[in-house]
């Protein structure tokens, strides 16, 4: 793989755990009623659950940062999406998601599912080989406007997302 | 040859970034759009009954039954909070426990709950959160009456069934300051500052 491509996927992850680390850690409590909601963990380890979700989101998103390591972003992805399709077939959608913290107000849904998803799909491709051509100015402004606007095309589909329910015709939110 | 094609890079990145930017705000747009015509209050009129101005008198069917009496002299005296809330809304959920104490301690206090939408949707929801004795509608007129446009929303009013004190809460604090409100006879934080002599409002933002 082209390191460029290489690089545009591992700091978009890395961008992507550590912001949402970032919106988690700024409401602790409120997520903490976010994963009681889940109704997954066992009573006594929610208090802890909160901090230590939001380590290992700066974990995965360090570690892929520093050292193309992506285990621990798919661990994070398997389990978030475990936890999202147990309550998913138990009929509650609409508890809050919690992905970048309480104020996101987002339900459950499958598209949470196929989104987790395509970003598994992107932390593997960061561990495939990659090609040893040295970088160029050029390649470094293609990763920042590569990346930026990876960031603003990500933002607008999950806001184009949520939105989607309420505005078809006949449906309320 | 090279410089050509180097230009037309840049250029294609810049208008890239820039249609980027572009469908970023447009969702922007969409997400206040779908605000303003969300769960409570689709074609509301921006002006509801204001602080002071008589609540809207209207008797509407309980949830599990009995009738829930809104506006007008309350038989026995009290005061009504009355809260709009949607079981997707995650602030109003965080606000429950506040609003279930304040009807178990402030006997002068009737709590009522307000959302629309289907009653199957609102079973569970009132399970897990202890609203099951609490006095529960569904009605869309009601949240068009009082205009509400963005939940959590909260309306409180007087024996009298005059409205005392509403708005937009997102905390305990907002909640508190309706019933402070009330015990200042002020419509609002703004009217209370307007209020205060004129050196002591000094550096305070509206």
């Amino acid at each position: 793989m082209d390191p460029v491509f290489h690089w545009l996927l591992r700091l978009a992850l890395a961008l992507l755990f550590g912001a949402a680390a970032w919106h988690k850690a700024r409401d602790l409590r409120g997520f903490a009623a976010t994963i009681a909601d889940y109704r997954i963990l066992p009573g006594r380890l929610v208090p802890a659950a909160p901090l230590g979700l939001v380590a290992g989101e700066l974990a995965a998103a360090g570690l892929l940062l520093g050292s193309a390591v992506a285990a621990p972003a798919l661990t994070l992805l398997g389990a978030y999406s475990a936890a999202v399709a147990v309550n998913l077939m138990r009929g509650r959608h609409h508890i809050d998601c919690g992905c970048f913290g309480p104020a996101g107000r987002r339900t459950l849904s499958a598209r949470l599912l196929a989104r987790n998803a395509v970003l598994a799909l992107a932390a593997l491709a960061v561990m495939a080989p990659v090609g040893a051509r040295s970088l160029t100015a050029v390649d470094l402004g293609t990763l920042g406007a590569g990346l930026a606007v990876l960031v603003l095309l990500f933002r607008a589909a999950e806001r184009l997302a949520d939105a989607a329910p309420s505005l078809a015709p006949g449906g309320s939110s | 040859m090279m410089d050509a094609l180097l230009v037309s890079q840049a250029l294609l990145w810049l208008l890239v970034l820039a249609l980027a930017l572009v469908v970023w705000a447009l969702t922007r747009q969409i997400g206040l759009l779908h605000e303003r015509i969300a769960p409570v209050g689709a074609l509301a009129l921006r002006q509801g009954p204001g602080v002071g101005e008589a609540a809207p008198e209207l008797t509407l069917p309980g949830i599990e039954g009995g009738s829930v009496q809104i506006g007008g002299l309350d038989p026995l005296g009290r005061r009504t909070l009355l809260f709009f809330l949607s079981p997707t809304c995650p602030v109003c959920k965080t606000l429950l426990p506040t609003l279930r104490r304040t009807a178990a301690d402030e006997t002068g206090v009737r709590v009522v709950y307000a959302s629309d939408g289907e009653a199957a949707e609102h079973a569970v929801f009132r399970r897990e959160h202890g609203l099951s004795d609490a006095d529960y509608v569904l009605s869309r007129d009601l949240g068009l009456h009082f205009a509400v446009a963005k939940l959590p929303y909260a309306v409180l009013i007087a024996a009298d069934g005059r409205i005392r004190a509403q708005g937009v809460v997102n905390t305990r604090e907002h909640l508190e300051s309706l019933f402070e409100a009330d015990r200042l006879g002020v419509a609002s934080v703004q009217a209370y500052l307007a209020r205060q002599p004129h050196d002591a409002s000094q550096g305070a933002t509206p």
